[in-house]
């Protein structure tokens, strides 16, 4: 029997405006019930995107229940709380806070990935997350070292010198200096591998159905990817600095007199241009990643192929920024479609069999929702 | 009532399988394509019904896993109205723009009004609940920070000078106030950096620093009294003493980086950033004037004439001429500008401009 290897696109037929609207209400119902609604507003976000979502002419489907969100997010809230108040304070205490969500953090992270993907499915059948908790920890452990390396190094080169002691305050500050300059090496370092192990966690953790998803790219892959990034944002900095130094000169002899409005005219344009490069570098590694990472990504039967353009991505961000500030953030729901709309539709799958083969995986097991609002809290998506 | 044809997902395979929908009083049945199989059966309950948008195809989630796909939106509306299947309100809600638009100017109205006076009240409120010993623990650990960066050290001034200070502050404070009515207090006299100048500022616990450069620039050498501007100057520390000003603006910051977190839909944005920071510095002039408001009626009840504070206002430009004090700084000044305050204290005293 001959199988032929089908290619799917993603069809995302979301409507911006449409979008809006049920951002508007959902936003409405959050102010009103003072934070309470934000896991079902979030329901309704995944339910309509996912909708929206089809694959081979299916959509996706989240089984997500509001109810169970909103005990993982009323846990997140005192987290967060403890965490915020106690960054007021000073001492032990913030250092402590952070090591203590620096702790859980992996753990939050698993449980989220395996909550979201457990409850989507596509043909009835759920996708799962497959990855171990001492995996998660190991993955995120590259980005740890540098900030242990520098709070190390202070603690040791603080060592008993009184603050108000001028002179000791200088030595321990010579002292830092090597162990400074190591944590910011190891962090530069240390980034690719640690993306890498990242990626690699969670991309050689999915599954769905009977399929279980490997991950073929190498470290050097993205070590690469780093070098092209760092050799971009030198010349986007080389850029900037040499716009500041012809700019700034011309504009202090035109403004002269001008005071704290040619002042203000000056530093806004330098700020716009800051974020103009800045998205640009951000596109760059964005679409770049997405690529590697998923045409890197295959399961027994299935392949994805990755073509996200740069150009194209950069030029929707900043219109999506740009247009965002002016409308005081009111755009912001078209722009999260539009946005979610260019990534997905640069993926297309390869089926070496047709999916409506495939069976369920008999060992899939239960999760809890605290991990899904733990997620969506610290701000990314867990998603693509 | 008629079935309505659907495609269904068991949960098992990836197979689509057609099926029949019906609905009664308190069941969802599905028949299968095998006529002698009896309908599976769920109750209205505890299934999930789609909302009627426009995009997305409509799906039904089973109480089991399975889902059931409706690629004929309008047939299923039909069917779904005929058999009371109700949408939730805020699906409703979403799907009108009369309904959107009035969502939209409620929820402008409502967070309009949480900034300008609900987040105020709340942290007000929220500030009350803090013991006054959490609150003056507080204030010390500032303290003992400002300390150790070797910010704040012993004043370099006579001890006379000090003590005369403090038993004019304190009187001025019974003075103004009831018994059982006083806010606690410290004045504590310290020298500071160079950069900090004349400046006095007021912890969270009540302790209230005065620079040595502050007392040297308002106080006379050799003067017996107490400089008035001096002691309008701690009058306007003892008013954010008063409202726990300091608090506040920790609660008010906070819920303000709440709410634009929810509107911008991430809380670690560069977007959310901006407005924050205008926020907060909005609330501590507001601050900043309740606290000179405050300082006027202390200085009144002691007696003290409110140009004190005018003078000082000149005094301060006479010596820092570098500081621009009517900047407004494009909304990020955490005070009003010194003309404003002046202007305050000129029409209190009830004196002309010169």
């Amino acid at each position: 029997m001959e199988s032929t290897t089908r290619a799917a696109r993603i069809d995302f037929s979301a409507s911006g405006s449409e979008y809006f609207r049920i951002w508007i209400v959902n936003l409405l119902l959050i102010v009103i019930t003072l934070g309470f609604y934000l896991p079902f507003a979030k329901a309704r976000r995944l339910r309509y995107f996912y909708a929206n979502t089809a694959v081979g002419g299916q959509p996706l489907a989240f089984h997500g229940d509001p109810w169970k969100m909103l005990r993982g997010y009323l846990l997140m809230l005192a987290l967060f709380g403890l965490y915020a108040v106690s960054g007021q304070l000073s001492g032990w205490l913030p250092v402590i806070a952070f090591l203590a969500l620096a702790g859980l953090w992996p753990l939050l992270w698993r449980s989220s990935l395996r909550f979201r993907l457990a409850n989507t499915s596509w043909r009835g059948l759920r996708f799962g997350f497959e990855g171990s908790v001492a995996d998660a920890y190991r993955a995120m452990l590259p980005l740890f070292v540098p900030g242990l390396i520098l709070i190390a190094t202070s603690a040791w080169a603080l060592n008993g010198v009184a603050q108000d002691d001028e002179a000791a305050m200088a030595a321990a500050s010579a002292r830092m200096l090597p162990g400074m300059l190591a944590g910011l090496l190891a962090s530069v370092l240390l980034l690719p591998l640690g993306f890498w192990l990242i990626k690699r966690y969670q991309h050689g953790g999915y599954r769905y159905a009977n399929q279980r998803a490997q991950f073929d790219a190498g470290v050097g892959s993205f070590y690469k990817l780093g070098l092209k990034a760092i050799g971009l944002s030198l010349l986007a900095v080389a850029a900037f600095g040499l716009l500041l130094a012809v700019l700034l000169p011309a504009a202090g002899a035109a403004l002269k007199g001008a005071g704290m409005v040619g002042a203000t005219a000056v530093t806004l344009i330098v700020l716009v241009l800051y974020v103009g490069l800045l998205s640009l570098m951000q596109a760059y590694t964005v679409a770049r990643l997405q690529n590697l990472s998923w045409n890197a990504t295959r399961s027994a039967s299935l392949r994805f192929d990755s073509q996200l353009g740069v150009r194209a991505l950069t030029e929707r961000t900043l219109r999506n920024l740009l247009l965002t500030v002016l409308t005081l953030g009111l755009y912001r729901p078209f722009a999260v479609v539009n946005m979610a709309a260019l990534r997905l539709q640069a993926l297309t799958l390869h089926f070496d069999e047709s999916p409506s083969q495939w069976r369920a995986d008999a060992s899939a097991d239960r999760v809890g929702a605290s991990g899904e609002m733990s997620g969506d809290f610290f701000g990314f998506d867990v998603g693509l | 009532m008629a079935r309505l044809p659907a495609t269904w997902f068991d949960g098992r395979s990836a197979e689509a399988q057609a099926v029949e929908l019906e609905l009664d009083a308190e069941q969802l049945l599905l028949h299968r394509a095998d006529a002698l199989a009896p309908p599976q059966r769920y109750a209205r309950r505890a299934v999930v019904w789609p909302e009627r948008t426009r995009h997305g195809q409509r799906q039904l989630l089973l109480p089991d896993g399975s889902v059931v796909a409706l690629p004929d939106a309008a047939a299923w509306d039909a069917w779904a109205s005929a058999a009371g299947v109700a949408q939730p309100l805020a699906a409703r809600w979403a799907l009108q723009w009369r309904g959107v638009m009035a969502a939209l100017i409620l929820l402008i109205a409502l967070l309009g009004g949480a900034w300008r006076w609900g987040i105020p009240w709340g942290a007000e409120q929220a500030v009350r609940w803090v013991p006054a010993g959490v609150e003056a623990r507080l204030g010390q650990m500032i303290h003992e920070d400002l300390r150790r960066r070797g910010w704040l050290k012993e004043s370099a001034l006579p001890a006379a000078t000090t003590e005369r200070l403090r038993e004019a502050v304190d009187a001025m404070v019974r003075a103004a106030y009831a018994e059982g009515e006083r806010p606690r207090y410290r004045l504590l006299v310290q020298r500071g950096p160079r950069w900090l100048g004349p400046n006095a500022f007021a912890l969270p616990g009540g302790d209230i620093v005065v620079t040595d450069a502050l007392v040297e620039l308002l106080q006379a050498p050799g003067e017996a009294a107490v400089s008035p501007a001096l002691l309008g100057v701690v009058a306007h520390e003892l008013g954010h003493v008063r409202g726990q000003h300091g608090l506040r603006l920790v609660a008010e910051a906070g819920a303000v980086s709440v709410l634009l977190g929810w509107w911008i839909g991430d809380f670690s944005s560069l977007l959310a950033a901006a407005p924050a920071l205008l926020a907060q510095s909005a609330y501590s002039r507001g601050h900043e004037r309740s606290a000179d408001a405050e300082g006027l009626r202390i200085m009144r009840a002691a007696g003290i004439d409110p140009r004190a504070m005018v003078q000082f206002f000149a005094a301060l430009k006479k010596a820092l001429p570098e500081r621009d004090g009517d900047s407004p700084a494009f909304g990020l000044a955490t005070h009003p500008t010194d003309s404003e305050r002046v202007r305050f204290f000129e029409q209190a005293a009830g004196a002309a401009r010169p």
